[in-house]
Parts: structure tokens; C-alpha cells; sequence
């Protein structure tokens, strides 16, 4: 069993993104550490890439930022193993295809084994191409996190059967960033999804809100929230370590309520 | 029979304004295709630039990727002035009307005939029509006019 399903050993998870870099990787470094403090269960880290396909104007903008600001992926894996000395929760990088691959697969991979990165999420990856960067994920023990998205249909008992670490459940259609509607049939999604594997899922994309996440996490394991914190990145600069943590914080006690809310229907 | 791919070397494959993949590139997975791109040292992908609208992209398709690995095609650079300058030639002298695109192809062919004897051919591929593009080369010699 890999670190990731600890994630979702304290009731429902709340799961924060973070651009690296953005505005400077000390602030990034200061933000995880108060996003772990005030609750989160695991934090997706985002390598800046120069073409974010799966990102809307808000996190394209954090990457444009923190790619401005000098940002390497070597520079990441230096913060990271910084924040390993007495960060636990786990950690997982998402980034792009591109990234992994220009930086030599297996050179990548064992740099996540070395300094503790628990699974890797690539958006443009798509199933049927993951033997691309599978194997070597195997070799390093680094889960290789898969998406669904509401038009998977026949695909998600596939993807769920072969999944590890987590399933990322993409709320609705398009790019990421904050959003009013959801799709409408998740429930239906989710539950395809628990026919298929044991493993956990967690709703991304669009959700800001606390009722947004309360109500994620009663049909999901978890919630995943990134263009929001980014907003508040983008508002305190390098002083947002505070009021991400505070975010954080009201997003915990929200996807928590869902717990609470599934009891009492119990 | 010798295949030539003519790149938009831009400003020239010795500047950074340029989309020249196949000669400044390198293999990557980007836009659901791994082939060569134009990319920094992470994989991050190059702001490329060429005259050419059509050519102004950091990749290319994975046929071509394929035709160079094997040695079949052979890819050259040419700039923008080589393509300006070969709008102009093959406008005045035939009274045909490349696009910016395929002028890059005619350019080469004005480079590469006078080193070939008198009984070769050459076929050059105009896939599109200049028409389109002579304001904007009107504008790349000086002339303040717009479509």
C-alpha cells in the first residue's frame, strides 16, 4: 500500500494544489507547511509548464509567474526534500508529459523516490499511452495517479481496475479553475468507480467553496482544490502563507461535515 | 529521388526567433504526440517565431519525425528574408503567388538549382496561395499597409 491512502485515514480528505514557484519556492516552501498544519491530508505539487493544457487563466497564470520567477524542476526537487525533513503528509507532483519525459523518465522518477514524492499526476497523459512513464513509476514505487472526467464512460471501469494511489475525479467538462455547476451525475460516476477498485477517490476542478467541498466529499473520499488557493497566492504574494493556511483550515472543517452528514444518514 | 523539408528558420536557427524544430529541436510529448519540438532544457516548450503564420509552431507532425530518423527527408532552414525574397521572385517572374509557407520550399529550390546539372528536376509543393500574405510581406519591406 503506498503513503497516498494515508491521505484518507483521517475521514475525508482535503487536498490543496500548489503551483511551485509562484511567487518564489521560500513562499511555497512556507504556504505547504501551513497548508499541513491546518489540516491538509496530501498536496499536489505543480511543476510550472509553459503550456498548461489542462489549466484556466488562473493557475496558467501561476506557472507563467513562477517559469518568469526562474523555476526548475531542479530547483523543485531541492525544495522538496527541504520540506521532506519533517514534512510526513504525502505529496505528489502534477505536471505535464513534457516535464518528466525531457528530464530523462527514470532520472525523474528516482529523483521522486529519493527525496519523497509518493505519486505523479500528468494531465496530457492518457491511459492508453501511460507505458510511456508506467514501467519506470513501478520501478521507483512512485504511484502514477489516474484521471476520470464525466465523458469517460466506458473507460472508467478500465482506468479504476488498473488505478493507484488515488482516482482523480474531474468534476466537469473543460479546464480547471472556479466553477458554479458541477456535472450532474458524479453520484453515478463515483459509483462505477467503487465497483471497479477499493481504492480512494477525490472530486478536482471548479470547487472553491466550503458548501462545494462539503458536498464533493459526501459523494467522494476527498476534495481537490487549486485555482481557488492559487487566487489567494496571486492576492498575498509572499505573505500568503497565512491566509492559505486559514483557507485550508475552513475547507478541512467543510469536507469533515460530509462525514458527519454520512453518519447521521447511517 | 531526394525528399527536402524547408523549416521556418525565422530570424535564423542561430537566434531564438526562430521554428526551425527538426534543426533546433528535440524529442518530446506535446499536443498528444511525441516528435521533435522546440523546448529549453526542462521540456520547457520555445515562444517560437517565423514570418509564416502557418509555420510559427514548436513542433512537427511525427511523419516528418519519422522521415528524418530514417534519413528519407532531409530538412533545411530558411529564414524569413530567403522566403521574403522568393515571395517576390516567383510573383514577378511567373506571376504565381506563393504563400509565405510555401515560399520557404521555393527559396530552397533557388538555392540548390544552380548546383545541379541541366537534365535534373525538381517539383516544388505551393500548398497555399500568397494572396492572402502580401500585406504582411508589403509590411516586412517597409510599406505601412493592412488588410
Amino acid at each position: 500500500m503506498s503513503n497516498i491512502q494515508n491521505a484518507f485515514k483521517n475521514g475525508k480528505a482535503f487536498i490543496p494544489f500548489i503551483t511551485c514557484g509562484d511567487p518564489d519556492l521560500d513562499t511555497t516552501q512556507e504556504i505547504v507547511r501551513e497548508a499541513v498544519k491546518n489540516g491538509a491530508d496530501l498536496i499536489e505539487l505543480g511543476i510550472p509548464f509553459s503550456d498548461p493544457t489542462a489549466e484556466g487563466p488562473v493557475i496558467q497564470g501561476a506557472n507563467i509567474r513562477a517559469l518568469a520567477g526562474g523555476v526548475t524542476t531542479d530547483k523543485i526537487f531541492d525544495m522538496v526534500a527541504n520540506l521532506r525533513k519533517d514534512v510526513t503528509i504525502p505529496l505528489v507532483f502534477m505536471t505535464y508529459a513534457n516535464v518528466v519525459f525531457s528530464y530523462g523518465a527514470d532520472r525523474f522518477l528516482s529523483k521522486c523516490r529519493q527525496i519523497g514524492i509518493d505519486g505523479i499526476i500528468l494531465p496530457d497523459l492518457p491511459f492508453e499511452e501511460r507505458d510511456e512513464f508506467l514501467p519506470t513509476c513501478r520501478k521507483y514505487g512512485v504511484d502514477l495517479i489516474s484521471l476520470i472526467a464525466p465523458t469517460s464512460a466506458n473507460r472508467i471501469g478500465m482506468i479504476s481496475r488498473e488505478a493507484e494511489g488515488f482516482i482523480y475525479i474531474v468534476s466537469s467538462l473543460g479546464v480547471t479553475g472556479t466553477r458554479s455547476e458541477f456535472s450532474s451525475d458524479l453520484s453515478s460516476l463515483v459509483e462505477i468507480v467503487r465497483q471497479n477498485t477499493s481504492l480512494p477517490c477525490a472530486i478536482g476542478f471548479g470547487i472553491s467553496t466550503p458548501e462545494h467541498a462539503t458536498h464533493m466529499a459526501s459523494i467522494a473520499d476527498g476534495a481537490i482544490v487549486g485555482s481557488a488557493v492559487i487566487k489567494i497566492i496571486e492576492k498575498y504574494g509572499k505573505d500568503a502563507a497565512k491566509p492559505v493556511g486559514e483557507y485550508v483550515k475552513s475547507m478541512k472543517e467543510a469536507v469533515m461535515k460530509a462525514n458527519a452528514t454520512v453518519c447521521a444518514e447511517d | 529521388m531526394r525528399l527536402i523539408g524547408c523549416e521556418a528558420a525565422g530570424r535564423g536557427i542561430d537566434t531564438f526567433e526562430t521554428a526551425a524544430t527538426v534543426n533546433t529541436g528535440r524529442v518530446g510529448i506535446f499536443h498528444g504526440m511525441k516528435s521533435y519540438f522546440c523546448q529549453d532544457k526542462y521540456g520547457q516548450i520555445a515562444p517560437v517565431y517565423s514570418i509564416s503564420a502557418g509555420l510559427d509552431y514548436p513542433g512537427v507532425g511525427p511523419e516528418h519525425a519519422n522521415l528524418h530518423d530514417t534519413g528519407r527527408a532531409q530538412y533545411v532552414p530558411v529564414t524569413d528574408e530567403e522566403a521574403v525574397r522568393a515571395f517576390e521572385y516567383l510573383s514577378k517572374t511567373e506571376g504565381i503567388i506563393p504563400a509565405v509557407e510555401s515560399a520557404h520550399a521555393v527559396a530552397y529550390a533557388i538555392k540548390t538549382a544552380p548546383q545541379m546539372g541541366k537534365d535534373k528536376i525538381i517539383v516544388i509543393t505551393i500548398s497555399g496561395r500568397g494572396d492572402k500574405d502580401c500585406a504582411q510581406i508589403a509590411r516586412y519591406r517597409g510599406v505601412d499597409i493592412h488588410e
